[in-house]
């Protein structure tokens, strides 16, 4: 393998990683502040990813907008969406005990994902199935290495996202609320902090982390109805392999699983998508917490 | 004799002697019946580890497939149907037995995940072992005239499975599973060797699937990989477990029953029609909404979810039913 | 003297970094009642789980009879004869109150073929022994607090322990369920059962233990017969806050 082809391919999976731990850090605050497993998240991301691609598509013609923006826009509507969704569906399940409360929750939140992989099905009979986003901007040449703008644009963003991610959790109150009913649910409740107000907060930070996600595949790659349940799976596998609750496990999962995707991918395309499950079953069988779970 | 037998009983030779009736849709019937009876032995063995035990095994369809290929490539190999098929359930449990130690040592919600992982990981893994399993064309098998066959034996698997999850429910060790299910730490302080418990149960959850698989396979004479570990079919099952009451004999039946009932009887019927009305001025194909029937079973999964965890068998009347109908087995 | 039942030697429990057992060393006789006291935060609870096996020890030993059971698995101590009940009661709440005692009579101790007619009337007299009798068939969810601890007592009985763990089984009950409780605890030790308790009701442990053994910070600061520790100048200022 050549050196500006390895360099190619590291890079390739740093950048694939990025945006995969962007959408788990939604999931793993979800799944660390609420216990909930939430099979629909990759939905949302579906579901984000065609809120900007119909967003771009009905704008085209009046007003060529850069589609980053609309991932801007789209994002506080999936919070709404996310506190909505945590209302209705998760919150009548918190009282249950340990055992009744993962199966019940599996239950809602994979119904809940076969109607919006259904609805989205249905609303996109007659039009085509995969949807994306037509924007390039020109790739960057340094040397021999080619790298994608949008990509590039794309990595900033979920850098500067997880960054004030790790500010709003390290800094603000709410923030360290969610951190502290993460670690100790009962023990947050008795010092006064309102855990179902964070579980809903968490909810929506979470859901608009995953449209954003969306929004940079349809972008960059595409979304179409049934790509939900495969994603969401692909998120648990980074969220669970870095350990619960750890936000560096995720970091380093999402890029761990994007470089071995992008390696696999350059030798042995047929096994890239294995990689998630091939790291995950490894890293539980060595760590039953994950990588950094306590 | 007891009553509690009298209802099962009358059923299954009901069932026993439906095939021997002359009429038209006989072979059509036999066919959804085929469908349901899949579906019963699928939940029934998930719900032996999930329900009992409490360890909610999102990749019990693994077992499934791999019985279901298992049986084709033995099949093709010469073996004989009967080898064949019990060759494909002793490669299940035989997986069952690769996987119990090291998924065991995950609890709770990490045993759920990393058994979803592996029904994906072992889909691509069946794509990818192209030379043994025909990758992404699929596995072809011939086989004759099976219709009544295929019904008699599929009967045979489900009798099976319920007599067997109904006498875990009574035995030593199903009392074991109840305990882990309740809290393993204490059934561990209690003597109780989990992970010696923990494997039988799975092996015991392994072996149904996965005959039913070759079964499955016998009947189509072609899968994929689509078919086989395809997500639908692999959390369905889970759902109509729940649905009926996880932990009750009578639960994954009842799901199932209710599930196959509404995909048949009314989905399937719907497709079919063209009943056009008009609504605010359009013209809506009422038939059309046939393709939302994914949506429907998620609206019926999420408010099983939502408002009762227990499932239909744990309704207070439907309770009273079933327990005057001698059906209801204890769960405590 | 004879040799004592259990003995805890130099035992100590680090918890990332934070010492919850320090050099802990005393012996529990056989056939007597052993009571452990200490304020909160002492290491009481961890030191009953180190001895059930729910952790392994950072270093020392527990010898219990001429074994070394340092280390062991909870299920193998318990069947080797060492058995609990939990600070925060936890029966299998799912489970009705006869199934609770039939696991530890089923798993608790060395295989007994046990036929199903013995069986139930052993688990019935058990029940009865506590006070259980006639809610067998309830669901361990559906009885009062005071109930729950019995039906632990109950099923810790049915392992036929040699040394029975009570994790402050009488705290929180009412004076009168103290005295019907304290009363079960001798009626155990009559039928030749080791007793060893950690307990917060001074007028419980006092009356009941033959030894007391007094934890503080995670290190045993007395040892002796009730008197001898009431008397104990450490164990006073450990009790007051050292503030003179």
């Amino acid at each position: 393998m050549e050196f500006t082809t390895l360099v190619q391919v590291i890079i390739n999976g740093v950048l694939l990683g990025g945006v995969y731990a962007l959408a788990a850090f939604g999931l793993s605050l979800i799944f660390g502040v609420s216990g909930v497993l939430n099979l629909a998240h990759g939905e949302f991301l579906m579901v984000g990813g065609m809120a900007v691609f119909l967003l771009f598509d009905a704008l085209q013609n009046v007003w060529y907008v850069n589609p980053f923006i609309l991932v801007a826009v789209v994002a506080p509507l999936f919070f709404l969406v996310g506190l909505v969704f945590e209302k209705a569906l998760i919150q009548p399940l918190t009282q249950r005990k340990e055992h009744v409360r993962l199966a019940s929750a599996v239950l809602v939140t994979l119904g809940a994902a076969l109607v919006i992989e259904d609805v989205a099905d249905f609303a996109s009979r007659g039009s085509q199935y995969e949807k994306s986003v037509d924007f390039f901007i020109p790739s960057l040449v340094i040397g021999e290495i080619y790298l994608e703008t949008n990509k590039l644009v794309m990595f900033g963003l979920v850098l500067i996202l997880i960054v004030a991610l790790f500010i709003f959790l390290r800094f603000t109150y709410v923030g360290l609320a969610v951190q502290a009913v993460t670690q100790n649910r009962r023990g947050a409740l008795l010092v006064g902090v309102n855990t179902t107000r964070i579980n809903a907060i968490a909810f929506g930070i979470g859901t608009a982390l995953a449209a954003v996600a969306g929004g940079f595949e349809v972008i960059n790659s595409m979304v179409a109805p049934n790509i939900g349940l495969p994603l969401t799976l692909k998120y648990l596998c980074i969220v669970v392999m870095g350990g619960l609750g750890s936000f560096l496990g995720v970091a380093l999962g999402g890029v761990i699983i994007g470089l071995g995707e992008s390696f696999l991918g350059f030798f042995y395309p047929a096994w890239s998508q294995t990689v998630a499950y091939l790291l995950l079953v490894t890293v539980l069988l060595i760590r039953p917490k994950g990588l950094f779970g306590k | 004799m007891n009553k509690a037998f009298l209802f099962p009983l009358v059923v299954v030779g009901l069932l026993l002697a439906f095939p021997l009736i002359e009429m038209d849709a006989r072979d059509y019937i036999l066919l959804i019946l085929f469908t349901l009876f899949l579906n019963i032995v699928l939940a029934q063995s998930y719900d032996i580890v999930g329900g009992q035990m409490g360890y909610v095994n999102l990749g019990h369809i693994v077992f499934f497939a791999i019985g279901a290929y298992a049986f084709g490539i033995f099949l093709n190999a010469q073996l004989g149907f009967v080898l064949s098929l019990i060759g494909g359930a002793g490669a299940s449990v035989v997986f069952a037995a690769l996987i119990s130690y090291p998924f065991f040592r995950l609890r709770g919600a990490y045993f759920s995940l990393a058994a979803f992982g592996l029904v994906k990981l072992m889909e691509y893994v069946t794509i990818n072992m192209g030379a043994l399993t025909g990758g992404s064309n699929g596995l072809k098998i011939e086989a004759g005239d099976r219709v009544v066959p295929i019904f008699y034996l599929s009967l045979a698997v489900v009798v099976a499975v319920v007599i067997c999850s109904w006498l875990i429910g009574r035995s030593q060790l199903g009392l074991a599973m109840k305990t882990i299910r309740e809290d393993e730490e204490v059934a561990r302080d209690f003597g109780v060797p989990v992970l010696k418990i923990k494997v039988q149960a799975l092996l015991i959850s392994s072996f149904f699937p996965g005959l039913m698989g070759g079964l499955y396979t016998w009947q189509l004479q072609f899968i994929d990989t689509d078919q086989v570990f395809g997500l639908k079919i692999a959390l369905t099952p889970i759902a109509m477990a729940m649905l009926g009451g996880s932990g009750l004999l009578i639960g994954p039946i009842i799901g199932a029953v209710f599930l196959v009932g509404v995909e048949e009887l009314i989905w399937t019927q719907l497709a079919q029609v063209h009943w056009t009305v008009t609504l605010l001025g359009y013209e809506v194909d009422i038939g059309q909404f046939a393709h939302l029937r994914g949506a429907i079973l998620g609206l019926i999964i999420v408010l099983v979810g939502l408002f009762m965890p227990g499932g239909f068998a744990r309704l207070p009347p439907v309770e009273r039913m079933l327990t005057r109908a001698g059906l209801m087995t204890e769960d405590k | 003297m004879s040799a004592p039942l259990m003995s805890v030697r130099a035992l100590t429990v680090n918890f990332s970094g934070l010492r919850a057992l320090d050099r802990v060393s005393f012996s529990v006789n056989p056939g007597k009642i052993t009571g452990i006291i200490g304020p909160n935060g002492a290491g009481k609870t961890t030191l009953f789980n180190v001895i059930a096996g729910h952790y392994r020890p950072s270093g020392g030993q527990i010898i219990f009879g001429e074994r070394n059971i340092t280390g062991w698995k909870s299920d193998r101590v318990c069947r080797l004869g060492i058995s609990r009940t939990y600070q925060h009661v936890r029966p299998f709440l799912g489970l009705s109150v006869y199934n609770n005692v039939k696991v530890g009579f089923l798993y608790g101790h060395q295989a007994v073929n046990w036929k199903q007619k013995e069986l139930s009337q052993e688990i019935a007299s058990m029940l009865e022994f506590v006070g259980l009798e006639g809610l067998g068939e309830k669901r361990a969810e559906e009885l009062i607090p005071l109930n729950r601890k019995r039906l632990e007592v109950a099923r810790a009985l049915a392992t036929h322990p040699r040394l029975l763990l009570l994790d402050e089984l009488i705290a929180g009950l009412t004076p009168t369920e103290t005295l019907s409780m304290m009363e079960t605890i001798r009626q155990i030790n009559a039928k030749g059962i080791t007793v060893l308790m950690i307990e917060h009701v001074m007028k419980a442990v006092m009356g009941l233990s033959d030894k007391v053994v007094v934890l503080h910070h995670g290190e045993v600061i007395a040892e002796g017969s009730p008197a001898q520790v009431a008397g104990d100048q450490a164990v006073i200022d450990a009790y007051l806050g050292a503030q003179h």
